[in-house]
């Protein structure tokens, strides 16, 4: 009762039968995501929405079929009336999407980037290489390791054939 | 209904029998296919159960006037 005074001296408003003003600032806005959604879930059938909230004028009708005896609808307008309210069947729910596809190719595309970025560094950022990486060098580290017999039993030296200066056949 | 599916069990004809009648009360038939669709999807990899409700719901279905989804060609995409 008061509230509908004070609504008159702020000026008409629209609200709904249930609603109190505070302080004239009006009724607050619904937000969407407040009210409940519609959700396809194998766990949850049946929704706390249909699927289709505005009906267009056949669909309307069409409800209006559904009242009486639902011998009288074809196929086509049961499949219909399933659409209305929901948006997938059960056997559309479980197919999957071609995601991963998506998500194989970004994954692959970014790794390449990557790859760019390290060969980059690689002339432009790091210094030379040391010196002892030369193939002289090598080659005299290698020498060096065969005549101390470097594991003899089974690694380096074991294949190092030394009568005949080469390596075991 | 959604908590019956929650539940770790197939329903029974009877209880199914119920609920497709609550739809017809309620005149919402897209439920009623949903329901039957979401029990034989309660059953998993038993396929044999699924077959066994229907005939059991069989003189229910033919009264309210009910298809089931594979009459209507849903249960394939």
């Amino acid at each position: 009762m008061l509230a509908t005074r004070a609504l008159r001296l702020l000026g008409k408003r629209a609200i709904s039968t249930s609603v109190c003003v505070r302080g004239g600032h009006g009724v607050a806005k619904i937000e969407a995501y407040t009210l409940p959604a519609y959700f396809d879930r194998r766990e949850n059938p049946l929704p706390d929405v249909c699927y289709v909230q505005d009906l267009s004028a056949e669909q309307a009708s069409l409800k209006e079929k559904e009242q009486g005896a639902w011998a009288a609808l074809s196929n086509e307008e049961k499949v219909a009336l399933y659409r209305i309210s929901f948006k997938q069947s059960f056997a559309e729910m479980g197919e999957g999407t071609a995601e991963w596809k998506s998500v194989i190719g970004g994954v692959l595309f970014v790794v390449g980037f990557t790859g760019l970025i390290v060969m980059w560094q690689r002339k432009y950022v790091y210094g030379p290489v040391p010196h002892t990486f030369d193939p002289e060098w090598k080659a005299k580290e290698l020498q060096r390791m065969l005549d101390m017999r470097m594991n003899p039993v089974e690694g380096l030296a074991a294949k190092w054939d030394s009568e005949n200066k080469q390596w075991k056949k | 209904m959604n908590t019956l599916i929650g539940y770790d069990l197939v329903p029974e004809a009877k209880t199914v029998d119920s609920a497709l009648r609550a739809c017809r009360r309620l005149n919402d038939m897209a439920s009623a296919i949903r329901i039957l669709e979401a029990v034989k999807d309660k059953a998993g990899p038993h396929k044999e159960i699924y077959p066994y409700l229907i005939q059991e719901l069989q003189p229910t279905l033919s009264e309210l006037g009910i298809s089931t989804p594979e009459q209507l060609g849903m249960d394939k995409f």
